[in-house]
């Protein structure tokens, strides 16, 4: 704990790598989950793309994206860092979040206006832009860049508004944003399960700040009111998602028999890549499933990958890491005596810990499937560039540390 | 390793911490500060929170080592084996059809489709995209490259835009204009293309690849992208439409359509190999190859020669009275054709007129005009009209009609003076204009209007094998039968005489005719075909003796013949309890039941050979791929149907309806035919439309092969003179066939008869010699000495032989002609 008093006082060396233990620890954990994505997203992608004609068959297609996003993350991240960490906490109004939120999801309807070319357009949806400065061209995806806003609005909003938490009323009006925010993501990129973690993001964060709300006649009629919505909601999903639904009851029961055909394609086939993996593993590179059967093996599936590559061993490591992570976040936001800056770690905690219980749990087959990233590790720039920036935010709440 | 320590060490630390905090919040949260007291509520809710996700994360691990614990064996096998079931496919070669002289029926080849992939050419164009023009330089190379190689063949696409290569050079710039995702990937340009072209464009191609890495000059096939080959195989029939009932055709995907085809597509289709990717223990992509295993080859008994010959006969029956006395009909509704080897069931040809080209046989406007498929669908309509009609008028209708009962047979070479119909009957109620109903027919109208229904009917009677599918009455080739079972069953001794005063009277009150008056012997009555004695031998004979024999000789049975489509006449025979006298009667002469022109054929082969039934079958042997055989498909004797005396009998009686009887006509040059004549009304006894036939079979001496020609409703005046027509044509295939299948002459020949074998270059070694020459041993072959030149004749080839040496003469053919103006000269001394 000395050291970190003499470390603080260096000046510019001192403002972008962290010197507090529990800086040191989140900034490693950070740095090894991120190189093993890169090597594991060149591992599961490198076959796929040199046999892409239309990728030219450059082997190093994916690892070129995702390590170009690893060091444009890193320079974010420091530059998030060295922000003042008054910056997030002062009078800036809070919506400005929400404005910019807006305004970045919307620029996928200007560019579909402006510059169709530049509204890249996948399965019919249109999730990302490309914003080219002279030769270097980028795409960004606007959904992911939300759902650090959303974090860093609600750390803001909370501690001034958390007094509605006393009311049950309360918690429908402090939603309003996150759920304007998640059917513009919805919406405009129709990316559903994207919706779904800037939703649980906030409710999280609002459910560990609220007061006892007061159950009294009107409390309970809106209780009442949250419990249908939740009800409807999740019928809804089921039934719109039924097949998906029925399928993960039978990868339950038995993989085998399951039609490969149809939706349950890629779960039975990631299934079979975690089972064929043993303790240790095909060694990295040496994955099967990857070649051909595994669809999206370098991004949604890659903890499949893993375990066939690294086997029970490397799966375990890698859930290791995450908790780690996860502990040294708590640790961190344990360290502050400010709501505003706990909140703000609070908030990329519980982004990175659903993010991460999904994807896993959907590559083992104890969720039904959703399409959500594996955060550090699944390729995707946009993802991987917002997740190292809300370290940066951790980071430069961990300056705040005192003893 | 300090680093992981720090981390563990400051978990186990907090968290205990926060565990006493849980304890003494509520003492604590009083002394606090307001902000710590919130965060320190929030710190206590992550923590549970936390502890979910671990929860959740230990549910994952265990499902990771569940996973790998219970079935890690089966999904490593699993994943290798789905790796094998992946790659390229490589089809198999369907087997050949060759006839019994090893002369290829159909084949398949392998060929190439060209496809162009625009997002190719697109990825490249786009990689050159910052000088202008490149999509339209790299998409015209493509083109022209493609259009100098296969241009002739370019397939004009789905919708026919592209017909020029202008315009799929447009097409591609427009798709390559597109972005990424949506550039058409499969574009056909050219189907079916042989190897040797695909190959010299692959090989201009890498010239072309070559020149560009050694030097900077541009070729002409520069830059070529996005062209790639598929494989296929297709069918070839390379003699069209030489028997094409048996053989049958193949839909897209190896299925086969009829005929042989069909019957043995399990043996000619073969098992498709694989061609994978997979790494190997040092990861290194290593390439695996399942070769593919080809089908087997069917070798047929029958002969391309024999079957070229009959076809020849009958179609040329076919155009020669089309039109003849129907506008706008071919010669017959069909003409059926069968050659069996007497004694082993093969057989030697099978064919039917009209027939259809192998290569094209679904372009129904191929062989049906407008006009006919016209009339066709007119038909169907009048029927559907019709079924609605009287399905509205149901009750109104007596829909039984009369059965006329006067029922008579006719046979060529004789006088039908008492040829007077039965009443008209013809007084149906409903008539197509009765009901104005809007009828439709399945399946979409085409450009002319023509329902697919329509035209599918047309060409599935077209394609349907008129000697196996199709029924119809006998008529008097049944007569022998009828003489054999009362022979063989010993009813009759074939001493009885009939006195015939042109008509009986049939238990049932009907009278059945004969066109001829007299008294008649048993071999007499066979001879003039005479249905009043068959009608009185029937009676002795009995039911029971006919029903047991027509169930002997395979009535009312399938033959099992190895060809598809074979009809199943149960219902069409009668039994036990529908013959009646009057039946009994008509079936003496072969009116009233049906059968295919497969079972008569092949049932009358025991009537001659000495009485053993042969199952009929078109398959000699099965080779695979290698020329190994697989299966040998020998002879099959079944049962004895008649003595060899009965036999013998019939042979003779039958020798009788050529010699001198109704069936004059059939006899063939320089040899001794035996035969019935047919002509049998059909299930409407009041239409003038007959069923003329002829069975025959030669040598009377020994019989060997067996033609029997059907003519289906010939398109004459008088259709009862088709019966002396299809004697003819008997007569024509047997000329014809005799020699060539090396049956020795045994009979002299008239100088007309030798002319016109001359012409037909048949005048061969199988001449019979008048003289009685004497035999002599060489090489342990008995010879025969000819007179006149003084060598000794082998019997096999025909060739002389010098008797002294055992050599052969060298100009053999000289002498043949010597010998043959020697004959001459002896036939017009006598």
């Amino acid at each position: 704990m000395d050291k970190t008093k003499k470390d603080r006082k260096r000046i510019t060396l001192s403002q972008i790598i962290p010197t507090n233990p529990e800086g040191v620890n989140v900034f490693i954990l950070t740095l090894l989950l991120t190189g093993f994505g890169l090597v594991m997203v060149y591992s599961a992608s490198s076959y796929a793309a040199s046999m892409s004609d239309s990728l030219g068959g450059n082997s190093y297609y994916y690892l070129t994206g995702q390590l170009r996003a690893a060091i444009v993350g890193m320079v974010i991240m420091a530059v998030i860092v060295i922000i003042n960490s008054t910056f997030f906490t002062s009078k800036l109004s809070p919506w400005v979040w929400v404005v910019l939120a807006t305004i970045s999801m919307l620029s996928i309807v200007i560019m579909k206006i402006v510059n169709p070319d530049a509204a890249i357009e996948v399965n019919g949806a249109t999730r990302w832009v490309r914003i080219s400065i002279g030769p270097v061209g980028m795409n960004v995806q606007p959904s992911e860049i939300c759902k650090m806003l959303v974090i860093i609005l609600y750390a803001k909003l909370l501690p001034a508004y958390k007094g509605l938490t006393r009311k049950m009323s309360g918690y429908a009006i402090l939603m309003i944003p996150a759920l304007y925010i998640a059917g513009l993501i919805a919406a405009i990129a129709n990316n559903f399960s994207g919706a779904i973690i800037v939703v649980g993001t906030a409710f999280m964060m609002i459910m560990i700040v609220s007061y006892k709300p007061r159950l009294d006649g009107s409390g309970i009629a809106w209780l009442g009111i949250y419990i249908g919505i939740i009800v409807a909601g999740a019928v809804l999903v089921v039934m719109k998602r039924w097949n998906r639904v029925v399928t993960w009851y039978l990868l339950w029961s038995d993989p085998s028999k399951v039609d490969a055909g149809d939706e349950a394609f890629q779960p039975v086939q990631s299934l079979y890549a975690i089972g064929s993996g043993g303790i240790f593993g095909k060694g990295i590179g040496g994955s099967i499933q990857k070649l051909k059967f595994l669809p999206e093996s370098q991004n949604d599936m890659i903890f499949s990958i893993i375990c066939e590559e690294t086997g029970i061993f490397g799966g375990i490591m890698v859930i290791a890491a995450f908790v780690a992570l996860l502990g040294v976040l708590y640790m961190v936001a344990r360290r502050v005596n400010n709501l505003h800056s706990s909140l703000l770690v609070f908030g990329v905690f519980f982004h990175i810990a659903l993010q991460t219980v999904i994807n896993i749990c959907v590559a083992t087959c104890v969720f039904p499937n959703t399409g959500v990233t594996l955060p550090f590790i699944s390729q995707g720039g946009s993802a991987l560039i917002m997740a190292l920036a809300e370290i940066g935010l951790v980071l430069n709440v961990a300056k705040q540390i005192e003893d | 390793m300090n680093v992981i320590n720090a981390i563990i060490n400051y978990f186990k630390e907090q968290i205990l911490e926060d565990i006493s905090l849980v304890k003494d919040e509520k003492a604590k949260a009083k002394a606090q500060p307001k902000p710590v007291k919130i965060v320190r509520t929030a710190r206590l809710r992550v923590f549970l929170f936390y502890v979910i996700v671990i929860l959740l994360f230990g549910i994952a691990i265990a499902r990771v080592i569940f996973l790998n614990i219970d079935k890690g064996e089966e999904y490593k096998r699993t994943v290798l084996s789905q790796l094998s079931y992946s790659g390229t496919t490589l089809p198999y070669q369907r087997g050949d059809i060759v006839d019994a002289k090893g002369t290829t029926l159909a084949y398949s080849q392998k060929v190439y489709n060209i496809i162009i992939d625009t997002s190719i050419i697109g990825y490249y164009s786009d990689r050159a995209a910052d000088v202008e023009g490149f999509n339209g330089q790299y998409a015209g190379n493509t083109v022209d490259a493609l259009w100098n190689y296969f241009g002739k063949d370019m397939t004009a696409d789905d919708s026919g835009r592209l017909t020029t290569k202008e315009e799929l050079r447009n097409f591609i710039i427009s798709e390559i204009n597109k972005p990424e995702g949506e550039r058409s990937r499969y574009l056909v340009f050219a189907k079916r293309q042989s190897y040797e072209k695909m190959d010299a464009f692959n090989e201009a191609k890498s010239e072309a690849f070559a020149n560009d890495v050694s030097s900077d000059v541009t070729t002409k096939f520069d830059n070529i992208y996005g062209v790639s080959f598929e494989e296929e195989y297709v069918r070839y029939y390379p003699n069209g439409s030489l028997a094409a009932d048996v053989i049958g055709f193949t839909e897209p995907g190896n299925k086969g359509s009829y005929g042989i085809e069909q019957y043995y597509n399990d043996y000619l289709n073969g098992t498709d190999g694989r061609e994978f990717g997979y790494y190997n223990y040092d990861l290194n992509q290593e390439r695996n190859i399942v070769p593919a295993v080809d089908g087997n080859t069917v070798v047929l008994t029958l002969d391309s020669n024999v079957q070229r010959i009959v076809e020849e006969k009958i179609n040329a029956f076919y155009d020669e009275y089309a039109n003849n006395y129907r506008e706008g009909e071919g010669g017959a509704h069909n003409i059926g054709c069968i050659v069996m080897e007497v004694d082993t069931g093969a057989v030697l040809a099978m064919a039917s007129a009209p027939g259809f080209d192998l290569n094209d046989a679904k372009d129904p406007y191929e062989y049906f005009t407008l006009e006919e498929l016209q009339k066709m669908q007119d038909e169907a309509l009048e029927e559907a009209r019709i079924a609605a009609g009287v399905s509205l008028n149901a009750q109104s209708e007596d829909v039984n009609e009369p059965v006329n009962e006067d029922i008579k047979t006719e046979d060529e070479d004789e006088p039908e003076e008492e040829g007077e119909e039965g009443e008209e009957s013809e007084d149906q109620g409903f008539g197509p204009s009765s009901v104005a109903t809007v009828v439709t027919l399945p399946g979409e109208q085409d450009s002319n209007g023509i329902y697919s229904s329509v035209k599918t009917n047309a060409l599935a009677t077209l394609w349907s094998n008129f000697c196996v599918t199709s029924t119809y009455e006998p008529g008097s080739v049944a007569k022998p039968f009828t003489v054999a079972i009362g022979l063989d069953s010993g009813a009759l001794s074939g001493k009885e005489e009939f006195d015939c005063v042109g008509e009986i009277a049939t238990g049932g009150g009907a009278k059945i005719r004969c066109g001829h008056a007299g008294h008649f012997n048993v071999a007499d009555s066979v001879a003039w075909s005479c249905n009043v004695a068959l009608v009185k031998m029937g009676r002795i004979i009995g039911k029971e003796n006919y029903l047991n024999y027509f169930g002997t000789f395979n009535f009312g049975q399938k033959t099992n013949i190895d060809l598809t489509g074979e009809a199943f006449t149960e219902s069409l025979v009668f039994n036990q309890a529908t013959m009646g006298p009057t039946e009994l009667d008509t079936c003496a002469f072969g009116q009233g039941f049906n059968v295919t022109m497969i079972q008569m054929a092949s049932a009358f082969c025991s009537l001659v050979n000495g009485g053993y039934y042969y199952q009929p079958r078109m398959v000699s042997k099965i080779i695979n791929s290698d020329g190994a055989v697989v299966e040998n498909i020998e002879p099959k004797m079944l049962r004895q149907t008649i003595s060899n005396s009965t036999s013998e009998k019939i042979i003779e009686y039958c020798k009788g309806v050529v010699d001198y009887g109704t069936g004059k006509r059939a006899k063939a040059y320089g040899y001794s035919v035996g035969g019935k004549t047919g002509t049998a009304q059909v299930r409407d006894r009041t239409s003038p439309d007959r069923v003329c036939s002829f069975m025959g079979f030669a040598p009377t001496e020994d019989p060997k092969y067996l033609v029997y020609v059907v003519i289906d409703t010939p398109n004459l005046p008088v259709q009862s003179e088709g019966t002396g027509k299809a004697a003819g044509i008997c007569k024509d295939i047997f000329t014809e066939i005799l020699p060539y299948l090396n049956v020795f002459m045994t009979e002299e020949l008239t100088e007309e008869e030798q002319a016109e074998l001359q012409e037909l270059g048949l005048y061969n070694a199988n001449i019979y010699k008048p003289q009685e020459s004497e035999t002599v041993l060489i090489n342990s072959v008995e010879m025969q000495i000819d007179e006149a030149t003084g060598y000794a004749i082998d019997p096999e080839t025909g060739a002389w032989v010098d008797p002294e040496t055992g050599f052969p003469i060298e100009d053999a053919e000289t002498l043949y002609i010597q010998e043959g103006a020697d004959i001459e000269e002896e036939t017009t001394n006598e």
